[in-house]
C-alpha cells in the first residue's frame, strides 16, 4: 500500500456540498460536488468522499487528512435550532443579554426588530458574588446560591449554561468555581465560562458570545462524532481538522472546546483561496471580492494575510441590517457583506431613482431569464441583456437563459418608468450594484486605514468575474486576477490555510506603566497554550510562527487600533519602540499622529500559525479540460457604456486560453461557473497558474 | 451641462453620501470625546452654493437633522460669500442658531472650483465642556459657557491665533475641543478633495442642479406621503413634570392637501431654567417624527421638509426669546415626538408609537479618582420603548434620542463607583392590547473614600409616559439615594458608601387591554 498522500477539504454549503482533493505527490487537484443532505449533513460528505476516492482509485487508508467546514453553526444560530441554554451571571444583572445596547441601528425606522436573547428571561439565573475591575473579589462566591441555580437547571431541561459574571476576564475564579458545582451537580450538562470563550471587558458581548458557544456546543459535538465514526467506518482513521472563522486550522478538540468559532469557516476559506491564487500571481496585497446570488462579501489582504477582527454579528433579524444581529466577539476575518449579489431585484423607489436589492429573487422562481415564471428584473436579467452571459453557455449549457424574458422585465420594470431603452436600463442597473460594491469596498478600506488602490482585486463566487472589472475601474485598481474554477473556492481554501490559533486577553494599562512582567508572563502563556493546541493538529517545533498585536490608542480615544510588535521588544520592555510601533500605524491609517498625547494599550493578542500548506495552482492544469485548437468561442455583442453601446465582442473557451496568451478588451471567458468580462481598452493574459490577469 | 438623467442622478447622490459618510467615520475614530464616539453626537453635511443641504452623515443624533441649513444662513449673514476665500472654516456655537445649546459647535468650510464657490462642507459635534457653568439652576444662558460669534477660525488655511487663544482661554478642556476640531478639518479636506474629483470626473458645473433635482424628487416623495392623510387638524397635548410647576406641550397638526402645518400654540411660556428648547430644536424634532412616519427612507435632505412648516409661540418654552437658558433643551423637546405622534395617532394608528421613557435620563458624577486626578463622567439610561400596533415595546430603548449605554466593565474601570444591579423593572411597562416596554433600575456605590458629586435632570417622574389609543401609562421614574427618594432634577454629594439608584420610565401601552 502506499503511503498517505491524499488531503481532501470539505465545505458543505446550503445547497451543495463540495470537495477538493489533493495528491500532495503530484499536486494535482479534482474537484466534486454533491446536493448538501440538510438532515443530516454528515450523509453527503460520506457520499462525497467515496464518489471522490472511487473515481480517482484511492484507498482510505491513503487519504492523510481531512480538512472541514460548515454552515452548521451559523444555521444554528439563525435558525434559532440551537439547545435548551441557560445564562448563569452576577446578581443583579442577568437582563444585561436583553437589555443590549439600548440604541436603534436604523435612526428612522420605527418598526425595527431587535435580537432576541438566546436565553430567554425564565433561564437567566444570578448567583451572589462580585470581582472588581481589578480583578479584585469584592464579596466571595456564596456555593449555596449556585446549587441553587444547578437545581433549577436540572428541573428545566437545561442541556447546556453560559457562565459570565463580571469582570472574570481579569479574574476566572468565580466562573471556573461555579463551572465546577454545575458539572458536578448536573450531569451531562454543557458548561462554557467566559474566561475561557472570550476573556475580554464588555460584558453584553461576552455574554452573547458565551451564550452563543453553549447554544451550539452540543449539536456540533454530535456532528462531529457522526462524521468521524462513519469516515472511520470508511476506513479514514483520521481525526479532523477543522477550519475556524479567522482563517486558521485547528484539530477537532480544539475546535469542539469554542465551535462559535466557525461560525464563519466557509467563506474564511474562500478568502484562503484567493490568498494563495493571489501570490501565485504574484500579488500579496489582494481585495477578495466574493460575489455569489444574494449577498456579496469583501475582505483585503495584506502582505499574504487577510486582514482580521474579533467582531463579528451573526443572525440580523431585519432586512440585513448592521446592528439587527447577535454581536459575537471572536477571531474572524475581517468581511464585509453587501446585500446585492446575482439574484438582487432591481426597482424604482418612492424617489423615481433606481435601486437594486437588498431583497432578491430565490432559486425559485429566480431571476426572469431563468424561465420559472419570475418577472423581476434582477442583476442578473441585467447582465444577460448586456451580452455579459450567453444564453447557451450558462453553467456550461446546462441551464438555457430567456433573453426575451430578461429584456420584457428589464424594459417593464426599470426602462420604461425612467424613459430609457432596455439596454441603458439594464446596464443602469449593472453600474448601480457596482457602484454600491466600489462605495463598501472603499468604506471599508477607510475603516482599516488601507489605501484601496494598493490592491489587486481577486473576484470568485459565480458573479464575481462578471463584475469584476468594472468595480476596479471605480475604484481605481490597476489589475484583476481571475482564478479557474471559482466555484469551489472554499474547499480548496481549507486545503491552503495554514494550522492557527488566535487568543486574546484584555488588560487597559498606559504604555508608559505597563507591568511588562504581568505581560510577558500572559504571552508566555498564550504561546505556550498555543503551541500545544497546534501540536495537537500536527504541527509543532521550528515551523511555528507567533504574532504579537496589542490593540492601542492615544488616551482619551474610544477607538483602537491593532499595533503589530516584535515580540523581542516586549521582551527587553522597550517602550519607546512600542510607542513608535504605534505612531508608525497611526499615521499610516489617519495620516498624522497627536504629539506628547500619552498612548494606552486595552488588549493583547497573540496567535500561532503553522506553515502554510504548499499548493502549485499550475499542477491543477490536467484537472480542466484541456481543449486543442482556437480558444476563441465566437462573438457576440455586447454593451459597454466606455464604447457607447454594443460592441461586437469576441467570446474565448477559458478552458483552451493557455497560459502565456494574451487578449485585449472588449472579451468575454466564458467557464462552467461564470464569465470573465474584459472591457474596451483592458488587457488580458493567462498566467501560469490558469489565471487571466486583466491589466488597465 | 446636459439636464441629468435619473441614473446620474442617484449614482452621484449616492456617492457624495458615501464622501460624506467616510468623512464622519474618520471623524469619529480620531475623536478624544465620549459623546463623539460612543454616541455619534455629531453630523456632517454638504450644502450646495445656495446653503441648501443635499447629503448629511446617516448616523447622527436627530436633533442635528437640518440644522446646519440654518445655522449656515446666519453665518452668510455675517460673512457674506464674497467675503470668503478657499481654505476658510467658519465657527459659531451660538444656541439659537444652532442646535439649541452652547455645547454643539458649527463649523462650515466654502468648497472652491477654479474661483468659483461649489458649496459647504459642515459639522456639528457636542463639546463636553463649553465653559461657564451649565447647571439646573442657570437662570440665563451667559451662565452656561462660551458663546463663539460666528468667526473664521481657519482663514486661507491658517488657524487664527486669536479665536483659538479665546477658547483655550475659556474652556476646560481645549485640547479635547481642540484636538476634536481638528480632526474635522481632516475630514473635510478628503471629503473636499473627493467631492472635486466628482465634479470633474461628471462633467457637471457645480452642485446646484442636482440638488435642484434631489431636492425635487425628496419633496415630492414627502408630499404623496402627505397627500395620502385625510385632511383635517389633529390635536394633543401632553404634561411634563417641569420644575416648580408642571408645563404644557400643546400641538396641533393640520393637514392640508400635500402640507403639513405643526403648530405649538398653548404650549407653557418659557422658565428661568435651562429647559427651553430654541425654534431649530424643535423644527428638528418636529420634522424627525413626521418624517420617521411618512417617509423613513429619503436619505435627509431640505426637499423633505419643504411641505412642512412648524409654528411656536415666541417666549414659550418651545421658542424661547434670548437669553433664556437653554443647557438641557432636551427635557421639553424630547416631548415633540410624543405629542406630535398623539395627534396623529387617530389616522396613522398602526405607525405611531406610544410615548416612550424619554427625555432621556442621563447622570453627571465628578469626583476625585484615588489618585487624585479629577474625572467628570456622564452615564446615559434609557426608559422601555412604546408599543405599537402589532408589537409590545422594547425594554430600555432609546428614543427620540439615539445614545447608546456603555458597558458596565468599561464604566467601573474608569471611575469610583461600582454599579450593584442593571435589571429590568418587571411590570413598569403600560398595560394594553400591546405592552409598552420595562424600564430599567440603576444602582451605584460611591467605592472611593472621597464625596461624589452627582447632578440630575429627570422628566416623568410625576407624569408617565403615556398610553395612545386605549392603551395604560407606563410606571413613573424615580431616584432614590440609599433607598430613599429624592427630587429628579438637583446636585446631590454622594459620601463613601452611600448608594444612589434611578428607575426609568416604561413605555405607554396601545390599544385596549383585552378584558
Amino acid at each position: 500500500m502506499n503511503a498517505p498522500r491524499y488531503r481532501i477539504g470539505v465545505d458543505i454549503g446550503g445547497t451543495f456540498t463540495d470537495f477538493v482533493l489533493q495528491d500532495t505527490a503530484t499536486g494535482r487537484l479534482h474537484n466534486e460536488k454533491v446536493l448538501t443532505t440538510p438532515a443530516d449533513p454528515s450523509q453527503a460528505v460520506l457520499a462525497g468522499v467515496r464518489l471522490l476516492l472511487a473515481r480517482h482509485g484511492i484507498a482510505p487508508a491513503e487519504v492523510a487528512q481531512v480538512i472541514h467546514g460548515t454552515t452548521l453553526v451559523a444555521n444554528a444560530l439563525i435558525e434559532r435550532k440551537g439547545v435548551t441554554t441557560a445564562l448563569v451571571t452576577t446578581r443583579g444583572f442577568a437582563d444585561v443579554p436583553e437589555i443590549g445596547l439600548e440604541w436603534r441601528y436604523d435612526t428612522y425606522d420605527l418598526k425595527l426588530e431587535l435580537p432576541p436573547p438566546l436565553a430567554p428571561r425564565a433561564r437567566r439565573f444570578e448567583v451572589a458574588e462580585r470581582v472588581g475591575p481589578d480583578g479584585a473579589v469584592l464579596e466571595a462566591l456564596d456555593e449555596d446560591s449556585v446549587r441553587a441555580v444547578a437545581r433549577a437547571l436540572a428541573a428545566g431541561g437545561v442541556a447546556a449554561a453560559a457562565v459570565c459574571l463580571l469582570h472574570a476576564f481579569r479574574n476566572p475564579v468565580h466562573e471556573e468555581r461555579v463551572r465546577d458545582i454545575l458539572r458536578e451537580a448536573v450531569p451531562g450538562l454543557v458548561v462554557c465560562t467566559s474566561s475561557d470563550v472570550v476573556p475580554e471587558i464588555g460584558e453584553y458581548e461576552r455574554m452573547t458570545t458565551t451564550l452563543a458557544n453553549a447554544y451550539v456546543l452540543p449539536i456540533f459535538e454530535k456532528y462531529l462524532g457522526a462524521i468521524t465514526r462513519e469516515l472511520r467506518a470508511l476506513g479514514i482513521a483520521r481525526d479532523l481538522t477543522m477550519m475556524l472563522s479567522d482563517g486558521g486550522t485547528v484539530h477537532e478538540s480544539t475546535a469542539i472546546r469554542h465551535p462559535v468559532r466557525l461560525v464563519q469557516s466557509g467563506p474564511a476559506g474562500g478568502v484562503q483561496a484567493t490568498t494563495l491564487i493571489g501570490a501565485a500571481a504574484g500579488a500579496a496585497d489582494v481585495f477578495c471580492f466574493d460575489m455569489g446570488g444574494t449577498t456579496a462579501k469583501a475582505c483585503l489582504i495584506d502582505n499574504g494575510e487577510p486582514l482580521r477582527s474579533t467582531q463579528f454579528e451573526v443572525a440580523r433579524v431585519y432586512r440585513f441590517k448592521r446592528g439587527s444581529g447577535l454581536p459575537l466577539r471572536i477571531p474572524v476575518i475581517d468581511m464585509i457583506e453587501i446585500g446585492a449579489g446575482g439574484g438582487s431585484i432591481a426597482r424604482i423607489d418612492r424617489l423615481g431613482l433606481l435601486q437594486v436589492g437588498p431583497d432578491s429573487s430565490s432559486a425559485d422562481p429566480g431571476p426572469a431569464c431563468y424561465g420559472q415564471g419570475g418577472t423581476d428584473a434582477t442583476v442578473t436579467d441585467a447582465d444577460l441583456v448586456l451580452g455579459y452571459l450567453g444564453a447557451d453557455s450558462f453553467l456550461g449549457g446546462d441551464m438555457r437563459l430567456d433573453v426575451a424574458a430578461a429584456r420584457a422585465a428589464v424594459a417593464e420594470r426599470i426602462g420604461a418608468p425612467l424613459g430609457l431603452a432596455v439596454e441603458q436600463a439594464a446596464w443602469g442597473i449593472h453600474d448601480l450594484v457596482n457602484e454600491n460594491m466600489a462605495r463598501a469596498a472603499a468604506i471599508h478600506a477607510l475603516e482599516k486605514a488601507r489605501r484601496i488602490t494598493d490592491y489587486a482585486m481577486v473576484p470568485i463566487g459565480g458573479a464575481g468575474p462578471v463584475h469584476a472589472a468594472h468595480i476596479a475601474q471605480k475604484l481605481g485598481l490597476a489589475r484583476v486576477i481571475c482564478p479557474l474554477g471559482a466555484g469551489v473556492a472554499s474547499a480548496f481554501g481549507f486545503l491552503a490555510a495554514p494550522t492557527a490559533f488566535a487568543f486574546v486577553h484584555g488588560r487597559v494599562e498606559a504604555l508608559g506603566a505597563l507591568d511588562f512582567g504581568a505581560v510577558n508572563a500572559l504571552l508566555d502563556d498564550m504561546e505556550a497554550q498555543g503551541r500545544a493546541l497546534l501540536a495537537t493538529a500536527g504541527t509543532a517545533g521550528a515551523g511555528v510562527e507567533v504574532r504579537v498585536e496589542a490593540a492601542m490608542r492615544y488616551l482619551g480615544q474610544g477607538y483602537e487600533i491593532d499595533v503589530a510588535l516584535e515580540r523581542a521588544a516586549i521582551a527587553r520592555a522597550d517602550t519607546a519602540a512600542l510607542g513608535a510601533a504605534f505612531a508608525r500605524t497611526y499615521e499610516r491609517l489617519f495620516g498624522r499622529v497627536e504629539d506628547g498625547v500619552a498612548v494606552e494599550v486595552v488588549s493583547w493578542r497573540l496567535g500561532v500559525h503553522g506553515p502554510r500548506p504548499q499548493i502549485a495552482l499550475a499542477a491543477s492544469r490536467d484537472a480542466a479540460p484541456a481543449r486543442a485548437g482556437t480558444a476563441i468561442k465566437g462573438r457576440r455583442a455586447a454593451w459597454f457604456a466606455a464604447a457607447g453601446g454594443f460592441v461586437e465582442t469576441t467570446v474565448y473557451d477559458r478552458y483552451a486560453f493557455a497560459p502565456g496568451s494574451t487578449a485585449a478588451g472588449p472579451a468575454l471567458f466564458e467557464e462552467r461557473e461564470s464569465t470573465l468580462v474584459v472591457p474596451p481598452g483592458a488587457r488580458v493574459r493567462c498566467d501560469e497558474s490558469l489565471n487571466l490577469v486583466i491589466d488597465f | 451641462m446636459a439636464a441629468l438623467g435619473a441614473l446620474q442622478v442617484g449614482l452621484i447622490w449616492q456617492r457624495l453620501a458615501g464622501f460624506i459618510d467616510e468623512a464622519a467615520e474618520v471623524f469619529v475614530r480620531t475623536s478624544f470625546s465620549s459623546v463623539v464616539r460612543d454616541n455619534w453626537d455629531m453630523a456632517l453635511g454638504l450644502m450646495d452654493s445656495r446653503g441648501r443641504q443635499i447629503v448629511q452623515s446617516t448616523k447622527s443624533v436627530p436633533s442635528f437633522i437640518g440644522t446646519m441649513p440654518r445655522t449656515l444662513a446666519v453665518m452668510l449673514e455675517r460673512y457674506p460669500r464674497e467675503r470668503l476665500a478657499p481654505g476658510d472654516v467658519l465657527v459659531s456655537n451660538d444656541a439659537y442658531h444652532g442646535t439649541g445649546h452652547l455645547n454643539d459647535i458649527t463649523m462650515m468650510k466654502p468648497v472652491f472650483r477654479r474661483g468659483v464657490l461649489l458649496g459647504f462642507i459642515g459639522s456639528t459635534f457636542h463639546s463636553v465642556d463649553i465653559g461657564g457653568a451649565p447647571s439646573v439652576e442657570a437662570r440665563d444662558s451667559f451662565e452656561e459657557g462660551l458663546t463663539i460669534p460666528v468667526c473664521r477660525i481657519v482663514a486661507a488655511g491658517r488657524e487664527d491665533p486669536v479665536v483659538v487663544a479665546f477658547l483655550e482661554e475659556n474652556l476646560r478642556a481645549p485640547q479635547e475641543t481642540l484636538g476634536d476640531m481638528r480632526a474635522q478639518f481632516a475630514a473635510y479636506a478628503q471629503a473636499e478633495a473627493r467631492l472635486l474629483r466628482l465634479i470633474d470626473a461628471e462633467g457637471l458645473d457645480g452642485l446646484d442642479a442636482l440638488v435642484d433635482d434631489i431636492l425635487a424628487r425628496s419633496e415630492a416623495s414627502m408630499r404623496r406621503a402627505i397627500a395620502a392623510l385625510p385632511d383635517g387638524t389633529y390635536t394633543d397635548a401632553l404634561t411634563m413634570d417641569g420644575f416648580d410647576a408642571p408645563l404644557t406641550i400643546r400641538c396641533a397638526v393640520t393637514v392640508r392637501g400635500s402640507e403639513i402645518e405643526v403648530d405649538f400654540a398653548g404650549t407653557s411660556a418659557q422658565i428661568a431654567r435651562p429647559i427651553n428648547s430654541v425654534m431649530n430644536y424643535t423644527v428638528a424634532y418636529t420634522h424627525y417624527a413626521l418624517k420617521c412616519l411618512l417617509d423613513p427612507g429619503t436619505p435627509n435632505n431640505d426637499g423633505s421638509f419643504r411641505p412642512i412648516r412648524v409654528r411656536a409661540p415666541e417666549g414659550s418654552i418651545l421658542n424661547p426669546r434670548r437669553p433664556a437658558p437653554v443647557w438641557a433643551r432636551h427635557l421639553s423637546g424630547h416631548y415633540v415626538p410624543p405629542v406630535v405622534f398623539g395627534a396623529l395617532a387617530p389616522i396613522l394608528p398602526d405607525d405611531i408609537v406610544a410615548d416612550c421613557g424619554s427625555p432621556l435620563w442621563n447622570v453627571y458624577f465628578q469626583g476625585t479618582q484615588p489618585d487624585g486626578r479629577r474625572f467628570v463622567k456622564m452615564f446615559f439610561m434609557n426608559g422601555g420603548h412604546g408599543a405599537r400596533m402589532g408589537r409590545d415595546g422594547a425594554a430600555c430603548l432609546s428614543f427620540p434620542s439615539n445614545v447608546a449605554t456603555v458597558s458596565i466593565e468599561r464604566f467601573e474601570s474608569s471611575v469610583p463607583l461600582l454599579v450593584t444591579e442593571k435589571a429590568i423593572l418587571p411590570d413598569s411597562g403600560g398595560a394594553g392590547r400591546y405592552r409598552g416596554g420595562p424600564g430599567q433600575r440603576l444602582s451605584f456605590r460611591v467605592t472611593g473614600d472621597a464625596p461624589v458629586t452627582m447632578t440630575i435632570r429627570h422628566e416623568r417622574v410625576r407624569h408617565p409616559p403615556r398610553g395612545l389609543l386605549g392603551g395604560g401609562p407606563g410606571a413613573p421614574g424615580r431616584d432614590l439615594i440609599n433607598g430613599v427618594p429624592v427630587a429628579a432634577k438637583g446636585r446631590y454629594t454622594l459620601g463613601p458608601g452611600d448608594v444612589v439608584t434611578f428607575e426609568t420610565p416604561g413605555g405607554g401601552g396601545i390599544g385596549a387591554a383585552p378584558a
